[in-house]
């Protein structure tokens, strides 16, 4: 018999307890500072007075956010990237994560692929050559150059072709003894049985592509296109020259710290009010693609 | 069987793939941002190349324009002008209209017959990519605002219009004279050969002269005379710290000097009084120095590293940035500081809203031992409007024509145009990006509402920003908590510390640069040298190193190439 709760086992436990909370807390007090600023005064704001809750408090950032037509047209904008987006890396990677997931015998140039795939990810070619691809093919200021350069993440392939290697043989074998071929062995068995892994992957690129804010910089030229998370970043951004703005433009800028912080908390809702739905798989979704039998 | 459908997932494979590219192509764009810029350049000078023949046709007709030319007529031939603009986002516009669709736009738009069309209209923090983009893609709008070392290339690559003709013809008596207050700093960068390649801005000169805050309502209750050197600043703070129980002494952030002025919490002041100008190229006996390597600075580094011993300037300056210190200023664990003209409405007039009674008071000091007040002054111009090599007369003439619009609209504020007196106005909704202000801006708007106020003048000849500073002024000196509710205090700071300026600009000893031109070594070496020197004064200030490491400071900024740097500011000078 060997007792668990010795003295050095406890002061372990202890440790990594604490180590965990600081984590926790590490992550979620910035949200809480943000929350609350949000919700207090100008001037306690400007004072630096709010800490973790709000002072003086009040609702005017958000009845002022109510009426402010560029932040729900941005949101709009990520909405719509992030169904678009979303649904073609859904397909996309069940596309790609299945043929992949086949054995040697079935698809002798599996391995090939695969490497290529691999090589893709790990390495990339530079901004520059990047934005010309873009630009040339027309998708440059539109919403698509925000969907497709990303269609197909790589990640998500291999987590999901994992997933697929792993479900028990005997039940795709008894469906070849059936006769079924392999669009049917796709659609009809193995992507049911994924549901875990799916909900995962998606769950992925949707939290990626609401909060992806570079490509909407670079590759979108007209404010009323631009999505949510780029229009945050120019608001609170440090600007480093401050030499071409007018007077005017700084005190605007650095007044604003509490109606920023309430777009902010607008825009972190969304993926908190998905996430609790998503959690359910969202274990299981990691970790069965990594269990060999 | 196999095999058939080893080919069928093997297209699938491959289209999937194709995707997938551009797709690991995007996930490493992260660090090479600045890669991005400099390829930029390199391209800027193949794309220009084409540009050249197109432009040659063209000089001939310029000439013959006709004597009667009205600069607010409409542009002779209906035109389309493909801009490239940044914008603030933080800027609010009324329903339904936007900052590429509003009535100041679209008055310009109207009265001109020209048609406003945005290639890009961006952030301003991304707005320096896009251009560089544009320029390697060699699609450039007609029009757009660029960088001083983005113009030299440009126009070295001869990839823009010749203005001259344009501006001399087409801008407006106001837009000529605005440009005059500059004294030829603004055009002296975008002059080449004696052509006016593009059109500078104008940021009004009063944002590069640092003034001294001290909260005023305490002065009062102690009894304490108006500071005119550095023992009476030091005075005020000890006795601030003894009656009023202020935790910190002159607020200083960890950016002491700025080039550009707008220094909040900078103590540019202190160096000037030495008459040292650290961040400035000036003369000294006839050559191009660099101010921060002058004995004077030496001097000046001496003495303000004895203020912060004695705890004057609170020795954890250095860590602290201009949040931190607002922070301080507001909450009143502070009275003194130095900052721009501005700063009297932001961030001192936010306190007003908690307690009535506090009152600032704004100085020129501390005085030199001459009794004059050392300021170095700022460039005018920082980013310039280019028009692309090839385009037509007509769209020139739209530029120029465009700008004596927004000149006027920003001196007025938009109020004629307004339908409503609240309705949102900022430059920035204009067409294009480039501040046309005055470099005297600010005190000329402040000196004519004073004028009014001791009944010099008639309220009748106010207009504009000026009657708008007037009525606040008015409205605060009466009440100040009910022009605080009616949010209308700004007008009233803005009078009393430009006013001061304006008031004594005849005790000033304002030093202008020797060049205000960014060479081009500046552009590769700059980062490294300014490194340097500011690691190096904050380490002296806060005692870390000796005063003497500012020898051994000066030899390296020398030799890291701060040398070729002061020679091309001389060869361009000959």
């Amino acid at each position: 018999m060997i007792k668990y709760k010795t003295m050095e086992n406890r002061i372990f436990d202890f440790v990594v307890t604490l180590l965990l909370v600081i984590l926790g807390l590490l992550c979620l007090l910035p949200l809480l500072h943000v929350l609350a600023l949000s919700l207090s005064s100008k001037n306690a704001a400007v004072a630096g007075r709010v800490g973790f809750w709000p002072v003086e408090f009040t609702f005017a950032s958000y009845e002022y956010l109510l009426q402010d037509a560029r932040f729900f047209q941005s949101f709009l904008v990520s909405v719509k990237r992030v169904i678009l987006g979303g649904g073609i890396n859904l397909i996309l990677t069940i596309l790609m994560a299945y043929p992949l997931s086949l054995e040697k015998e079935e698809f002798p140039a599996r391995d090939r692929y695969m490497w290529f795939t691999i090589f893709c990810m790990l390495f990339g070619a530079s901004l520059v050559p990047w934005y010309f691809v873009i630009k040339e093919t027309g998708l440059l200021d539109s919403i698509w150059a925000l969907v497709i350069p990303s269609g197909v993440p790589v990640y998500n392939v291999i987590l999901l072709m994992n997933f697929f290697r792993n479900q028990p043989k005997a039940i795709k074998e008894s469906a070849k003894i059936d006769g079924i071929n392999q669009v049917q062995m796709m659609f009809l068995i193995c992507v049911p049985l994924a549901k875990p892994a799916l909900a995962t992957v998606t769950l992925f690129s949707i939290v990626g592509h609401w909060n992806n804010f570079f490509d909407g910089m670079l590759l979108i030229n007209t404010p009323a296109k631009v999505p949510l998370q780029t229009y945050i970043q120019s608001l609170v951004i440090n600007m480093s020259d401050t030499s071409k703005l007018s007077t005017e433009q700084l005190i605007n800028m650095m007044s604003q710290r509490t109606f920023n912080s309430a777009k902010i908390v607008i825009a972190t809702i969304p993926i908190l009010v998905i996430y609790p739905f998503m959690q359910k798989y969202f274990v299981t979704g990691i970790t069965l693609g990594s269990v060999k039998e | 069987m196999k095999k058939k459908w080893t080919k069928t997932w093997a297209l699938l494979l491959a289209l999937t793939m194709a995707g997938s590219l551009l797709m690991a192509c995007q996930s490493s764009k992260g660090g090479s941002d600045a890669a991005a810029g400099d390829t930029a350049k390199d391209n800027a000078a193949d794309t220009a190349q084409g540009a050249d023949a197109s432009q040659d046709g063209q000089d001939a007709q310029t000439e013959d324009t006709g004597a009667q030319v009205d600069p607010y007529g409409p542009v002779s031939e209906p035109v389309t002008l493909h801009i490239g603009r940044s914008e603030d986002t933080n800027a609010s516009y009324l329903e339904g209209q936007d900052s590429s669709n509003n009535y100041i736009v679209n008055h310009i738009s109207e009265q001109l017959g020209v048609e406003f069309v945005y290639d890009f209209s961006v952030a301003s923090d991304t707005y320096e990519t896009k251009v560089s983009m544009a320029i390697t893609s060699g699609e450039m709008p007609d029009v757009m605002t660029v960088t001083e070392s983005q113009f030299r290339q440009l126009a070295a690559a001869g990839a823009i219009e010749d203005m001259t003709d344009a501006y001399n013809t087409y801008a407006s008596d106001n837009l000529k004279a605005a440009y005059e207050t500059t004294q030829g700093i603004s055009f002296g960068t975008v002059t080449v050969d004696g052509k006016i390649m593009g059109m500078p801005n104008i940021s009004p000169g009063a944002d590069g002269i640092p003034m001294l805050f001290v909260r005023g309502d305490w002065m009062e209750e102690l009894g304490l005379e108006a500071p005119k050197s550095v023992e009476d600043i030091v005075n005020i703070v000890n006795t601030f710290r003894e009656k009023k129980g202020t935790t910190n002494g002159l607020v200083v952030s960890s950016d002491i000097v700025k080039e550009n002025g707008n220094n909040t919490y900078g103590i540019d002041a202190l160096f000037a009084m030495y008459g040292s100008y650290p961040k400035h190229f000036v003369e000294e006996d006839g050559k191009i120095v660099y101010g921060s390597n002058t004995a004077a600075t030496k001097e000046a580094l001496t003495g303000i590293r004895k203020l912060v011993e004695d705890g004057v300037i609170d020795s954890s300056f250095v860590v602290r940035d201009g949040s931190t210190c607002e922070e301080i200023v507001t909450s009143g664990q502070a009275g003194v500081f130095f900052g721009a003209w501005w700063n009297m409405s932001w961030p001192l007039n936010n306190m007003i809203t908690d307690d009535p009674s506090v009152y600032w008071n704004c100085y020129l000091a501390p005085l030199a031992a001459d009794g004059k007040y050392n300021t170095a002054m700022t460039s005018p111009s920082g980013s310039y409007l280019v028009v692309k090599a090839g385009c037509s007369d007509a769209v020139k003439e739209a530029v120029i024509k465009t700008m004596n619009y927004q000149f006027d609209i920003d001196q007025d504020q938009g109020v004629s145009l307004k339908s409503d007196p609240s309705d949102p106005y900022s430059w920035t909704s204009m067409p294009f990006s480039l501040l046309l202000s005055r470099y005297d801006d600010k005190e000329g708007k402040a000196l004519a509402a004073l004028a009014v106020v001791n009944g010099e003048k008639d309220v009748s000849e106010l207009s504009g920003e000026a009657l708008q500073w007037y009525e606040s002024y008015m409205a605060a000196t009466e009440d100040v908590a009910a022009a605080e509710a009616a949010n209308n205090l700004s007008g009233w700071a803005y009078v009393r510390a430009a006013g001061l300026l304006g008031q004594e600009v005849g005790n000033m000893n304002q030093v202008f640069d020797a060049s205000y031109t960014q060479t081009e070594s500046m552009d590769s070496k700059w980062a490294t040298l300014e490194k340097l020197e500011d690691e190096t004064f904050l380490k002296i200030l806060n005692g870390e190193a000796s005063v003497d490491a500012f020898d051994e400071y000066v030899e390296q900024w020398n030799a890291l190439g701060g040398t070729d740097i002061l020679a091309e500011l001389e060869a361009l000078r000959q």
